[in-house]
């Protein structure tokens, strides 16, 4: 059963991800990666993970996009442009994905893979908030402040342009 | 497996989406399509331009703080699961520190209503 769930996931995930790579349309390339996101949060349910879940949805599939289909919609022009078209960002992404792939690859070789039989230890949530009020406290509130300065940056930025009336 | 709902919920609405856009093609007209039945409805108005055009930047600020407060619930919750807990071992440490961090966010907050980036102008 849950291989059965893991190679349909699987599928989703390999087939948004190519749908996004191949994509002309940059807006449609943006809806395929939410898939993949989606995709990846059924991987850490089956992973018995819920929460990390929930922030894959919450954050990639809700933040992240959003923020990428809004810069694909407020950027001039850039839904005409065919990102396939020039040489040099195709080698720019072949760089990049080769990089990427590199550092997977090493990644998996290296890490310490624990092939025994004991128990996964429950995700909990309780001692994740107390170790980020202990622990990771400057972090954690450096977080509030980091969310501060970037809404205070798009009020300046949408403040600034005050030219056509909104569409 | 309590996720079986969702998957059942999932396929469910997929099967919905399905079945109304298969049905529809047997319930409508025949399909011949021109160009002025092809031209996208705005109210009987011919549209001007395309739909692919670059928005206003002030939607921006609506994308930012949507991230603002979702980022804020991925914080909250695992505060609020662990809080009974925590207060046992540090007393009213957890209550400050979590205030600390919501009146920054309320800031940001007060300061968008005050610049009136809520309005819509």
């Amino acid at each position: 059963m849950t291989d059965a769930v893991f190679f349909v996931l699987a599928g989703v995930i390999v087939a948004s991800a190519l749908g996004m790579v191949q994509a002309r349309n940059l807006f449609h390339a943006g809806l395929a990666l939410i898939t993949c996101f989606l995709g990846v949060a059924g991987i850490y349910v089956l992973l018995k993970s819920p929460f990390i879940a929930a922030l894959q949805v919450l954050i990639y599939a809700g933040a992240i996009a959003v923020i990428l289909l809004f810069g694909f919609m407020l950027t001039h022009h850039v839904m005409h442009t065919d990102p396939h078209k020039r040489f040099t960002q195709q080698a720019a992404g072949l760089g990049a994905a080769l990089a990427m792939g590199l550092v997977l690859v090493v990644t998996i070789a290296v890490s310490p893979w624990n092939k025994g039989a004991q128990a996964v230890p429950v995700s909990d949530l309780g001692s994740l908030g107390q170790q980020l009020l202990t622990t990771y406290l400057l972090p954690f509130e450096l977080a509030s402040a980091f969310l501060l300065a970037a809404l205070v940056g798009a009020i300046m930025i949408a403040r600034k342009e005050e030219g056509p009336p909104p569409a | 497996m309590e996720y079986a709902y969702v998957a059942l919920f999932l396929l469910g609405g997929l099967a919905f989406v399905g079945a109304t856009l298969t049905l529809n093609r047997f319930v409508t007209s025949p399909h011949r399509p021109s160009a002025s039945k092809l031209l996208a409805y705005e109210c009987g108005e011919p549209p001007i331009g395309e739909a692919w055009v670059q928005y206003n930047a002030r939607y921006y600020l609506f994308a930012m703080m949507f991230v603002l407060f979702d980022v804020e619930a991925a914080f909250v919750i695992p505060w609020a699961v662990g809080f009974k807990t925590m207060s046992l071992d540090l007393g009213i440490l957890p209550l400050l520190e979590m205030l600390i961090f919501l009146s920054l966010l309320a800031l940001a907050l007060v300061y968008a209503w005050r610049k009136g980036a809520l309005e819509w102008v």
